[in-house]
């Protein structure tokens, strides 16, 4: 999954990258309102953290052009401003949650995984295609009787393809949803963790189309 | 009690008046007899005429003859002989007599005399007379005045309740209404203090709230580092985690130490003396040296002898500290700083001139708000430098400008102040 994270604070921007890095997302962040409207126009993400508080383009005015186009990409705001009012002009704004600062990783994440739960159409934490049943908080696969956990790559690439069964995903388009800007991607790192899930559920676990991609199979 | 002295007073000069016009009246009364009597008909000495005894014995009048040459053998009053034409006050046998003296010729005098008592009595009944309205009238004015006071002050003791009645926290102008003309201005002057003591305390209270709400920041940072530090899963990561738990720590120190500053600033009421200047410079610019280093900023000082003015040593090495440590924080690697003090006769003139991007002109004036950072901000500042520094400069009487550089880009903060003689 990869994450818009919008924040100007540049010692909360790092540690936050850092976390969610920590959990298996990939983040790009920027550090003003403008330069995060353009990043979202290049619909790389499925989720934006949004501070309020920000210089050229202020947060509230930036979720606000952002939902007057129909973009329903999920945003959460972090802010300090913690005033009722203030919590209850953001979800109206167009806000999927609200989170006052300081507060803590696992709170966000849990959130964080709340809201792309819903955007999956899906109600538990368990993403799944009949075969595989991938815990979103835990990282940990079912696959027939066998439990096992995946690195946090690997995760993933799993969940990025259990997302959507039955659909092809390319090389791109997973490197898309597993990098950030500023990551370097080796060439054969998708093939790599590909091949790290496969031995870890079998090989019939993610199939290979040649030359369009990767998909699990949809639910039977 | 001014009443009654003033009754007093009253009494007393209309006593003496009354006296005075009393005696008038018998003096006159005595000389118009003299003159009534013509020379022959002048009672002789053996013969003297006072008016009978059953006839009002106080004011019985006597006329009788005074002659030098044959004594009087049975005269009704001993009387001096050797008396002047004119008044005299004599006293016959223990008693005052008023005595009026008329001189015909040599040795020939007629005197008319009456006995004082009358006089004073007169005077008495007069001046009782004048004094009895008064001396009624002075208790009623007493009654009469206080009743008057009191209800005047009555609103002025409605107000001092109304005054104490109120919450110390959020002062409110009094009612003005009802009030005796001679107190309004006053209690104009109050309602201007309190809505100046308000405007005080609301102000106070949005610092309060805004510095509350500046902390979270760094608070925020401080919380979400430890977590990733905790998240560490290998020594290496452990202590490259714990290097920004560190600046993170650093930052929330020089905000809670500015906010310490700030506050004392707002407290201090240390004595003032005499300041050198140059000496606050020196002590500066070795505080922040390091952070010069850091940047490889080219850092230097323009002095030109000891400038002395009037403040304390803490408050002028807090303000040139602030905005030395802008000036830093804010030219880009590589640049110049330079603090330059110099004196135009009368005033001391520090400048801090930096390399940095300036201050746009639409921001010049917010900067000195509390908190506020320019938009494109560098890191680590609190937001409060230029705060604490007009702070001290409306204390000890000085003077903040900020200006562009006109050689190339950057920003000269100017302060100056009024010299003192060294001491």
């Amino acid at each position: 999954m990869r994450m818009l994270l919008v924040e100007d604070d540049r010692m909360i921007g790092e540690a936050i990258t850092v976390a969610l890095q920590d959990a298996a997302y990939a983040v790009d962040w920027v550090r003003d309102g403008e330069t995060a409207l353009r990043a979202i126009g290049n619909q790389e993400h499925q989720a934006v953290l949004l501070d309020l508080g920000l210089p050229k383009l202020d947060g509230r005015d930036l979720l606000r052009k952002l939902r007057a186009t129909g973009n329903t990409l999920p945003v959460i705001i972090i802010t300090a401003r913690d005033a009722l009012a203030d919590r209850v002009d953001g979800l109206d704004l167009g806000a999927d949650d609200y989170l006052v600062k300081p507060f803590e990783m696992d709170e966000l994440l849990a959130r964080l995984r709340a809201i792309i739960r819903r955007q999956g159409g899906q109600a538990t934490p368990v993403l799944s295609n009949g075969l595989l049943q991938l815990n979103l908080s835990t990282r940990e696969v079912q696959h027939g009787d066998a439990q096992v956990l995946l690195t946090a790559r690997e995760f993933a690439l799993l969940q990025a393809l259990l997302l959507r069964p039955g659909t092809i995903l390319s090389r791109a388009q997973l490197e898309e949803r597993l990098y950030g800007w500023n990551e370097a991607v080796e060439s054969n790192t998708i093939d790599f963790l590909i091949h790290g899930i496969r031995k870890k559920l079998g090989a019939k676990a993610i199939k290979n189309v040649r030359g369009a991609g990767w998909m699990v199979a949809r639910q039977p | 009690m001014a009443i009654v002295c003033m009754g007093l007073l009253a009494g007393l000069a209309s006593f003496w008046l009354a006296f005075d016009e009393a005696q008038e009246y018998q003096d006159a009364s005595l000389r118009q007899i003299a003159v009534l009597i013509p020379p022959e008909h002048w009672p002789t000495m053996e013969k003297p005429v006072a008016t009978p005894l059953d006839v009002d014995p106080d004011a019985r009048i006597v006329v009788q003859a005074l002659t030098t040459s044959q004594p009087l053998t049975a005269p009704l009053l001993k009387l001096p002989i050797h008396l002047s034409g004119g008044f005299h006050t004599v006293d016959v046998a223990g008693q005052n007599w008023r005595v009026f003296v008329r001189r015909v010729a040599p040795g020939k005098k007629l005197a008319v005399a009456q006995s004082t008592d009358v006089r004073s009595d007169a005077a008495f009944d007069s001046a009782l007379r004048t004094l009895m309205p008064l001396l009624l009238l002075v208790p009623l004015l007493i009654v009469f005045a206080r009743y008057l006071v009191l209800r005047s002050l009555a609103p002025v003791h409605a107000l001092a309740q109304a005054a104490d009645a109120q919450n110390a926290g959020y002062p409110e102008p009094l009612p003005a209404s009802e009030v005796p003309e001679e107190i309004a201005p006053f209690l104009r002057a109050i309602n201007r203090l309190l809505e100046r003591v308000k405007l005080l305390m609301t102000q106070q209270r949005r610092f309060v709230a805004d510095a509350a709400h500046e902390l979270r920041t760094p608070l925020t940072a401080l919380s979400l580092q430890a977590q990733n530090l905790e998240r560490a899963e290998s020594l290496a990561e452990c202590k490259q985690r714990l290097l920004p738990l560190k600046s993170g720590l650093e930052r929330s120190r020089h905000l809670l130490d500015q906010l310490l500053s700030l506050a004392r600033q707002q407290a201090a009421e240390a004595a003032h003396q005499p300041v050198d200047l140059a000496a606050i410079a020196r002590l500066v610019v070795e505080d922040l040296h390091p952070l010069a280093e850091q940047k490889n900023l080219d850092f230097g000082l323009e002095l030109q002898g000891a400038l002395w003015v009037e403040g304390t040593e803490a408050a002028l090495r807090s303000l040139l500290r602030n905005a030395v440590d802008n000036a830093l924080r804010y030219s880009p690697e590589n640049g110049e700083v330079t603090i330059r003090i110099h004196s135009d006769g009368e005033e001391g003139i520090v400048e801090v001139i930096d390399s940095g991007p300036g201050i746009p002109p639409e921001e010049s004036h917010r900067v000195f708000d509390a908190f506020y950072r320019l938009p494109d901000s560098a890191e680590g500042g609190s937001g409060l430098g230029l705060t604490i520094a007009r702070h001290i400069a409306d204390q000890l009487g000085g003077q903040i400008t900020l200006s562009s550089r006109s050689d190339r880009q950057g920003l000269v903060f100017m302060y100056r102040q009024r010299l003192v003689t060294s001491p």
